[in-house]
């Protein structure tokens, strides 16, 4: 295994010999990780490896049924969702998972709807300028938006939490090369916004592309760790070993 | 029939309308957040009938019985969601569904036993069987005052829906109960907010409902309950738009039989109006609108 680089200082996210079951299946085996502040961490695999299990265990969305997990030294493990959005963990889920009967505009304000705070109209403003044509359809249904204008939301609604931590769930998912490229745009830029960034992704060529660190799964359990460039030069190795799909995806 | 009669027949048919898409509009918010159907929203009609009763024996006015009522009606509500749904929060559907009858039942009994088996009588204001001269046509002062009160609430519903906080958070969880967690929408709190609003129109419906029978009853929430079932599958299940319209739907088509069927054929009025209503799920068996999200 890689020797992982070590950021500076204590890790944003911990996860400690997590372990998630279906019933009596087990998704999650003992899987450790960490994330650094304003790091960008992307989680590898192949379907079913227990990408998705992962985040949504982070979210709350799921119970651990071992191990821990903690947000700036603090454990979330065990919160319900609603508490650790709170905590400033926001999950994009897979599928964009937009509200298609709420506005665009809606969307976004839901998205704030854990903060107290005066600031929700100036982040409005925000995401509204860092995505224009979500600004041209701010009235209009979110279901009525095209796939990568719904991801679009989807990474807008999170941010209105104003969180330290995003979850991003195969972001690129269904979307068009151009739009795919514009979605990692997104990524690198908010990381710039002093947002760090957990990403599970299938394509892993652009994950490592924008990744300072990455993680594989495979069948629930954590088979390689290092920074993007070490898994970047052992990609066609690593697509072969642990992924199964040829070329760039 | 005369247009004075037919204006009268259409405040009528509007008045209960309004009086059916409370009850519809009750039962469906908390289908829509929490998917399920809460069989002891009728006793929830009953209670704020009980109320009124109790407030009426201690010579308190009807306007006090009415500010009494609501409340309770709300409380009890919220108290069903607590004692009975919550703790099977994660128990299947049916399991729930089994739970709200069980309620219903108690609830029913409870009132046989602390007060009585026996309908009673409920004292309503006499200006209520008056009739006010509008635009040269006579119209009863219940009717009317009935379609306003609901009118008003409908309205002031959907502004809270539509502009509020709290009301966004709503919609969203009926969207995606999963999602609007993952967003912050706090379960527990939205779903109590469902039922105290689901108890505040039974509250408010039952006191225009106890308005027009004068009487309450143990077991007289099984028509509301039945009427907002009914008003709400029409409308399609969980579509509050949908369950107002149900609701009106339901309550022209009851006025409109009591006016062209013939004396003989009334005790058949229900069985008349289900059997449309079967023929309309016929040809649109999502309901008039279908869905199963706030809108």
């Amino acid at each position: 295994m890689a020797e992982v680089p070590r950021s500076e200082g204590a890790p944003l996210l911990a996860v400690e010999e997590l372990v998630v079951a279906y019933g009596p299946v087990r998704a999650l085996h003992g899987v450790s990780l960490e994330v650094f502040p304003g790091e960008i961490v992307a989680v590898l695999g192949p379907n079913g490896a227990g990408k998705s299990t992962l985040l949504k265990a982070i979210a709350g969305a799921v119970a651990p049924a071992e191990g821990r997990i903690l947000h700036a030294g603090r454990r979330i493990d065990g919160l319900p969702p609603e508490e650790v959005v709170r905590r400033g963990v926001a999950l994009v889920p897979e599928g964009r998972m937009v509200f298609p009967r709420l506005t665009v505009r809606e969307n976004l304000e839901v998205g704030a709807i854990s903060r107290r705070d005066a600031g929700i109209g100036e982040d409005l403003e925000r995401v509204l300028s860092m995505f224009p044509v979500l600004r041209e359809r701010a009235g209009q249904l979110a279901g009525t938006l095209s796939g990568g204008e719904q991801q679009m939301l989807a990474i807008g609604r999170a941010l209105m939490a104003r969180p330290s931590l995003v979850l991003l769930d195969e972001p690129s998912l269904g979307l068009a090369p151009i739009v795919v490229h514009r979605v990692f745009e997104l990524i690198a830029r908010m990381r710039q916004d002093g947002v760090t960034v957990l990403l599970v992704e299938q394509n892993v060529h652009r994950a490592l592309e924008v990744a300072d660190r990455a993680s594989v799964l495979a069948v629930g359990r954590v088979v390689l760790s290092g920074s993007g460039e070490e898994l970047r030069r052992a990609e066609g190795r690593l697509e072969r070993a642990y992924l199964g799909i040829g070329g760039r995806a | 029939m005369s247009p004075e009669e037919l204006v009268q027949q259409l405040v009528n048919a509007l008045s209960l309308g309004a009086i059916y898409a409370l009850f519809a509009l009750g039962l469906a918010v908390v289908f829509s957040v929490l998917g399920l159907l809460n069989f002891a929203y009728g006793e929830l009609v009953t209670v704020s009938g009980y109320a009124m009763l109790l407030l009426a024996r201690r010579d308190l006015p009807f306007w006090a019985m009415v500010v009494g009522a609501v409340p309770v009606a709300i409380a009890i509500s919220m108290a069903m969601e607590f004692v009975a749904f919550r703790p099977l929060r994660r128990a299947s559907p049916v399991v729930r569904l089994f739970s709200s009858f069980a309620l219903a039942v108690i609830i029913q009994n409870l009132i046989r036993q602390l007060i009585s088996p026996r309908p009673q009588g409920v004292p309503v204001p006499e200006f209520f069987n008056d009739a006010v001269r509008l635009g040269g046509v006579r119209i009863g002062v219940l009717p009317l005052l009935t379609a306003a009160i609901g009118g008003a609430c409908l309205v002031g519903l959907s502004v809270f829906l539509k502009r509020s906080r709290a009301g966004l958070a709503m919609r969203a969880a009926s969207q995606d109960f999963a999602v609007s967690r993952l967003v912050g929408v706090r379960a527990d709190r939205v779903i109590s907010l469902a039922f105290a609003i689901s108890g505040a129109l039974a509250g408010i419906a039952g006191v225009l409902w106890v308005s027009r029978r004068t009487s309450v009853s143990p077991t007289m929430g099984f028509g509301p309950v039945l009427k907002a079932f009914v008003a709400t599958v029409l409308g399609g299940l969980g579509n509050l738009s949908g369950a107002v319209l149900g609701g009106f739907f339901l309550g022209a088509l009851e006025i409109v039989l009591e006016v062209v069927l013939p004396a003989a054929w009334r005790p058949f009025l229900d069985a008349i109006a289900l059997s449309i209503v079967v023929c309309v799920l016929y040809f649109r068996p999502q309901g008039i609108l279908g869905g199963t999200e706030l809108t």
